[in-house]
């Protein structure tokens, strides 16, 4: 069995080969190779032996990732084969950061513009807190405010489009 | 003794409050903001009151609902915890004015210590010392150049009208003075307006040194030696202990004695701190904390006292339960505050679901926390998740004791800052207890995990997957899914 994944944003690519029982075998990662059995303690605990020396992995799957934590540190596996059937992204990079939308989960403490509203690039939009710190989120272009999905006090998530901006025409450049 | 008290607090440290409240037969009332619903401070309570929506000033700082949620439980006392209104002179008040104990100092104290200015001036009359600096801006240059002389280089410029490091010079040398000083004027003048600047001693690796005090309302006053935490980011403390490794005896006799005093010349009642810096053996008044602090289980481990018992115990009247002389700490404690906070990312809080938690645990290792598996961390809210303490015979063996703790601690589904933490608890400063409160801007910024045991996560992960049950889409190829047959499953036909 062929694995590509992404481990901390580190590509890793290997071939598991299973042993005898169901949950053993042997990994081959570049030039080594390690011997594991794995017994599944519940839905989120493995017990591993690799090499010969006991491990317990912590797991759970979260979105697009499973989340493993293994002696105090945590790394975010993702698996090609799944990236792979997931429709891909449109647009380029920068698409996303042409939304108004939260990086996390946060509440509206101010909304500094009105639909209607002429604004140019990077001026303040709207002031977000999350956990005691606040953030402004800016308009990504010269336009005019389209619509405000949001309002003062409001819990938002990301993907939320807190603020539709209608792009202005492109100018000439060289201003 | 009480038989009832409100906590106005949230997360780990209202939980903290309520098992001690138990321990003592003392019933508790919770109270929460909607968004708190569900949290475990409010599962732990033996009731709970919903004191408003989720923004902090609509709930856990509405002085109204709290005293309210108070007559209607019938709580004789309210807890406040630390942050929210524990500081806050005009709630104590309050609650004296509705006849309801505060669980601290009366509302005249937590007044005149919260003025900055105030609290140096009462420090300076019983000789606790301060940071040698002008008390008013500067008239020119030639009273700037003296008084450098006066106190000694280094020296900090500093704007009187202003923060953020605008106007700001640190000033090494007597030939640097002058044009330091110019500039620093002139970026005063653009930022804030106004070009008044004065002279403060500069400090280059000082130590946030800090010491507990307990007082009764009978004039009676301990300290429990020091804490140290200069181990911080953004000016928040992260990683305390206690005893500090730069703490002599004779040093903690005296610092010890300065709080006390302190202590004594502002009618202090209930547990306080004494907040120090130090520097190169000499210690400078900070402020006082006039609340129950974040770190106070380091003290209460090489102690053996639990502060909170104390604070409800002196709240009721009662004498201090202690001498100074009864206080013999031994041994050493280590405390990690756990943030939902990414390290790679400055520290940005991480809010979300917490879908998979397991505490360490073992000898010495207590775990102080507000959070359960399934729980949402609200984004309204400080960060703080929980506090992991360790206590041990020794320093090294603390240090040992806590690696091994935070390489237990599993938090899964937001990001902690526990790989962040082991990383500091096992560098060589830390473990010669060379630190200084800007040893994380200086040694540890940016900071990234290494990529540690990634080849083993990866197996893990092919283990795991390999052993999922009928996960649909993630079946091998070829139909071949290796399924794993649970010990129930094989068992057999034994009785249970």
């Amino acid at each position: 069995m062929e694995y590509s994944l992404s481990v901390n944003r580190e590509n890793m690519k290997f071939t598991v080969v299973s042993g005898s029982s169901p949950l053993s075998g042997e990994a081959r990662i570049s030039d080594d190779t390690y011997g594991f059995i794995a017994r599944r303690i519940s839905d989120n605990e493995l017990f591993l032996t690799i090499n010969g020396r006991h491990l317990l992995a912590y797991l759970v799957d979260n979105g697009d990732r499973t989340e493993i934590f293994l002696n105090g540190r945590t790394y975010s596996v993702k698996d090609q084969r799944d990236a792979d059937r997931r429709p891909k992204r449109r647009g380029g990079p920068g698409e996303q950061e042409q939304k108004i939308t939260p990086p996390m989960p946060a509440v509206v403490i101010r909304i500094l513009v009105s639909e209607g509203d002429a604004v140019k690039k990077r001026q303040p939009l709207i002031v977000l807190s999350a956990m005691k710190m606040e953030s402004t989120l800016v308009s990504p272009y010269d336009g005019t405010v389209k619509k405000i999905n949001a309002s003062e006090g409001q819990q938002v998530m990301p993907g939320l489009i807190l603020v539709e901006i209608e792009k202005a025409p492109e100018e000439e450049h060289g201003n | 003794m009480f038989k009832k008290i409100l906590i106005a607090n949230r997360g780990e440290i209202a939980v903290r409050i309520i098992r001690t409240c138990r321990e003592m037969g003392i019933e508790t009332v919770a109270v929460y903001s909607e968004a708190d619903e569900l949290a475990l401070h409010v599962k732990c309570a033996d009731e709970a009151v919903c004191i408003g929506p989720a923004m902090p000033r609509e709930s856990y700082l509405n002085f109204d609902r709290i005293i309210q949620a108070a007559k209607e439980t019938g709580a004789e006392a309210i807890h406040p915890g630390y942050g929210f209104l524990s500081e806050n002179d005009q709630f104590a008040l309050r609650c004296e004015k509705e006849g309801i104990a505060f669980i601290g100092p009366p509302s005249g104290v937590i007044q005149s210590l919260g003025d900055k200015t105030e609290a140096r001036r009462i420090m300076q009359n019983t000789d606790v010392p301060v940071i040698p600096g002008m008390d008013k801006p500067a008239e020119n240059f030639a009273e700037i150049s003296r008084y450098a002389e006066t106190i000694g280089y280094p020296v900090i410029i500093k704007a009187a009208a202003g923060g953020g490091g605008k106007g700001m010079r640190i000033v090494h040398a007597p030939d640097q003075l002058e044009s330091l000083f110019v500039s620093a004027v002139s970026e005063a003048q653009t930022a804030f307006g106004n070009g008044a600047v004065y002279l403060e001693k500069y400090l280059a690796k000082p130590r946030h040194v800090e010491i507990q005090i307990l007082a009764d309302k009978h004039g009676n006053v301990i300290h429990l030696g020091e804490r140290e935490c200069s181990i911080q980011r953004r000016h928040q403390k992260i990683i305390e202990e206690s005893p500090s490794k730069a703490v002599t005896p004779e040093l903690r006799e005296q610092m010890g004695q300065a709080a006390v005093n302190a202590a004594r010349a502002s009618g202090y009642q209930n547990a306080g701190t004494v907040e120090f810096l130090l520097d190169e053996g000499q210690f400078y008044f900070l402020e006082v904390n006039t609340r129950l602090q974040v770190e106070h289980p380091v003290t209460e481990m090489i102690a053996g006292i639990d502060l909170v018992r104390e604070q409800i115990k002196i709240a009721s009247g009662m004498p201090l339960s202690y001498s100074q002389k009864d206080i013999q700490p031994r041994g050493h404690a280590i405390e990690c505050r756990i943030y939902a906070e990414d390290p790679e990312n400055n520290f940005m809080p991480s809010p979300g679901t917490i879908l998979y938690l397991k505490e360490p645990a073992g000898p010495g290792i207590r775990v102080d926390s507000g959070i359960y598996s399934g729980f949402s961390v609200p984004t309204l809210y400080d960060p703080i998740l929980s506090k992991l303490i360790v206590y041990a015979e020794d320093r090294p063996a603390a240090i040992e004791k806590m690696m091994r703790a935070l390489a237990e601690y599993a938090i899964l589904g937001i990001k902690t800052q526990i790989p962040f933490l082991l990383d500091v608890i096992r560098s060589e400063r830390f473990f010669h207890g060379d630190t200084w409160t800007r040893l994380i801007d200086d040694e540890f910024s940016p900071w990234k995990q290494d990529s540690g045991d990634a080849v083993l996560a990866a197996i893990a992960y092919a283990a795991y997957r390999s052993s999922s049950r009928r996960r649909g889409m993630r079946v091998t190829g070829g139909g071949e899914e290796d399924r794993f047959q649970s010990p129930w499953e094989t068992l057999g036909s034994w009785m249970l």
